[in-house]
């Protein structure tokens, strides 16, 4: 009796031990860490083409605009920049030459980004800046970027008209290169 | 108790920071026949009457700037005197520039304008222009002296 009893207690005292973890509510808590790693981005997009118009008398400048939107993000110690470089002179020959300097642009811009001040000249060999970017500058609805979504630039051309082009259509390709850091 | 949860990292952009995109665009221009007088001189170097007629003569300079149509293309200038009587009589020699071929001379009237300088198709003068020059003379019965003067109107078309 007294082995049976102290069995009982030893089982009491054995189920008393393993009943109290699942009597009592108990709270678990678990810590998961997620880390993104955001880059820096860029996109421009364009026209495919742009047509420049007699802009007065005989022999008066062509001229035109070339709209584009951009999207940009840099990092806070980075920056970027747009820059526009011709593929090669127009062709077919005979007519406008980029090579002889007569092809030049004006920028201006509705984003965060600062356009290029004064006139600027295509070159066929050297990328020619349009746009730079400030470090964390980001395009996109306000929230410390720009307020609008893509950002938009424009560039004006002009295009000198001497007497000495042969007449017929000229075109010549750009290349603009959008660098963000 | 604890429960251990992996880290988890996410990559927004497989790009690695310093990158550069682009976008292909262009432009395109037609250029045209085009021409242009300008600096429009007339010298009188006689006006005179007597015997009954009144003679009078000059000379007109004139800058042409021109370009036409590369394969079809063609242009004139022409003087015109709008001012002379029906009656008179007039001739003139012509010169031009390094562009185009002057008609070396020919006779004109009020109701007539001559053509003094001819071009073809791809005529292209220098980017400052060239100089045209038609020396003319002109005679008409007339009793009163002190004539107006003749007026000299070049014209020049092209295409």
């Amino acid at each position: 009796m007294v082995l049976c009893q102290a069995n009982n207690l030893v089982l009491l005292a054995l189920l008393s031990g393993v009943a109290a973890p699942v009597s009592q509510a108990e709270i678990l808590t678990a810590v998961q860490t997620v880390s993104v790693s955001v880059a820096p981005l860029g996109r421009v997009t364009l026209p495919t083409e742009t047509l420049l118009a007699p802009s007065g008398t005989a022999f008066s400048a062509f001229r035109g605009t070339l709209p584009f939107t951009y999207r940009a993000r840099t990092s806070s110690g980075g920056t970027g920049s747009i820059t526009v470089q011709s593929s090669g002179d127009f062709t077919p020959s005979g007519g406008p030459s980029v090579a002889g300097g007569m092809l030049t642009f004006t920028c201006s811009s509705d984003g965060d980004g600062t356009p290029c001040s004064g006139t600027q000249t295509v070159s066929a060999t050297a990328q020619r800046t349009v746009l730079t970017l400030k470090p964390a500058s980001c395009t996109g609805g306000g929230n410390g970027c720009s307020a609008s979504d893509p950002a938009a630039a424009t560039l004006s051309f002009s295009l000198q008209n001497p007497v000495s082009l042969e007449t017929g259509a000229f075109t010549v390709g750009l290349v603009f290169t959008i660098s963000y850091y | 108790m604890k429960m251990r949860l992996p880290a988890i990292a996410l990559l927004f952009a497989a790009l690695s920071s310093g990158q550069s995109r682009s976008g292909q665009g262009g432009l395109a221009v037609h250029i045209k026949a085009a021409c242009e007088l300008r600096n429009v001189r007339t010298a009188l170097t006689e006006n005179v009457t007597e015997d009954g007629w009144t003679r009078a003569s000059g000379i007109t300079t004139f800058l042409y700037l021109i370009r036409t149509d590369r394969l079809t293309g063609s242009g004139d200038i022409r003087l015109a005197f709008p001012a002379l009587p029906p009656e008179a009589e007039l001739s003139w020699t012509a010169q031009a520039g390094a562009a185009g071929r002057a008609v070396p001379s020919g006779p004109a009237s009020r109701t007539t304008v001559a053509e003094v300088i001819c071009f073809g198709a791809g005529s292209r003068s220098a980017n400052s222009g060239e100089t045209g020059v038609a020396v003319w003379k002109a005679r008409w019965p007339s009793l009163e002296a002190g004539s107006e003067p003749v007026a000299v109107s070049p014209i020049i078309t092209c295409r």
